[in-house]
């Protein structure tokens, strides 16, 4: 890739920032070319033109936010000198422990609030929340009972496929047609359910452990348990 | 590289390097890059941000006939500086308190 090539790949991906900030990011970058020993020595060193843009970004929209509230992962005495960013991404070590309390106590008076909000709307969010059980348990009770209905099919199909074939075995020899027709039946009965046991099993092996996948995550998701420990808000 | 860079000890290092004396982009990120042994590309970003914390400041100087873009540090990257130092000597106690090894 050449220096043009770089440098035109990395302000097409910047275009979704303000023009000053692009112009003046390609000017550091463009400088970065000239000081280097050689363009692939920058490139080497830069890395792809995507990523770099993506960091640029990134910061971007970091600074933006966290303009009102500095989280300095500093001890006590610290806190009136404004400290640059410390929720950032990867941080093995990073004091951000101290930098949760501060927050937390700004939100013990929300979540009062919270709480007597929550107080007084009760009977309009209970009586929600029991649609939106019932509805749930409708909706779950179908799904299984089209699993069950699968494989009282596919069942049912096969052992009177196996019977009517059986049977047909002695009627042959007193009625040879009617012996063949009980054939016939029993055994496309049996290749029907044989069939129809192709999706009954993959509906049991995927589609039950699917469902409880899914169960189990709006639940999860209700009650904000959290298996990945994130750090951020 | 077992330990990634965090934000924060990108900004110490740059501010340090920057008040050793006034550099430009490419030189900060050799530096860093020689002795960390390692690549890392967002030092534009950093140096952004710590002009607009206005920790740094930037100048122009012709090199060369060509334009280059040169910053130095302002008191306030100064004792911005300083408070990373304890906060770096701090930490590295901590750290190896809990990993052991010689520390005087």
């Amino acid at each position: 890739m050449t220096r043009q090539e770089y440098l035109a790949e990395l302000r097409e991906n910047l275009s979704s920032l303000p023009t000053a900030e692009r112009d003046s990011a390609l000017v550091y970058y463009e400088e970065f070319f000239e000081d280097a020993d050689d363009d692939d020595e920058a490139i080497k060193t830069l890395g792809s033109a995507k990523s770099v843009a993506e960091s640029i970004i990134a910061d971007q929209n970091r600074t933006e936010k966290s303009t009102t509230e500095y989280v300095p992962a500093k001890p006590a005495e610290v806190k009136k000198e404004e400290a640059p960013k410390t929720e950032t991404a990867p941080t093995y070590f990073d004091g951000n422990g101290e930098g949760k309390k501060e927050k937390s106590q700004k939100s013990t008076s929300d979540k009062v609030l919270m709480i007597v909000l929550l107080v007084l709307t009760f009977p309009i969010w209970i009586s929600i929340l029991a649609v939106a059980f019932g509805i749930f348990v409708a909706v779950l009770s179908a799904l299984l009972g089209i699993i069950i209905a699968f494989v009282a099919m596919s069942v049912t199909l096969v052992i009177m496929g196996l019977i009517t074939f059986g049977t047909g075995i002695p009627t042959v020899f007193i009625s040879p047609v009617a012996g063949v027709v009980l054939f016939a039946i029993g055994a496309l009965s049996f290749a029907i359910g044989m069939f129809i046991s192709i999706p009954t099993l993959w509906l049991c092996a995927e589609g039950i452990p699917a469902l409880f996948r899914w169960i189990i995550s709006i639940f999860r998701r209700l009650f904000g348990i959290d298996k990945g420990a994130k750090v951020n808000a | 590289m077992a330990f990634p860079i965090s934000a924060g000890l990108l900004d110490a290092l740059v501010l340090a390097i920057v008040s050793r004396e006034d550099t430009y982009g490419y030189k900060i990120t050799q530096e860093i890059c020689d002795t960390m042994k390692m690549s890392e590309s967002a030092f534009y970003p950093v140096l952004r941000r710590l002009q607009k914390d206005e920790c740094l400041e930037a100048y122009d100087k012709e090199y060369m006939g060509r334009n280059r873009r040169y910053y130095r540090l302002t008191p306030k990257g100064l004792s911005q500086l300083a408070l990373y130092r304890e906060e770096w000597i701090l930490h590295k106690q901590k750290v190896d308190k809990i990993m052991g090894g010689d520390n005087q």
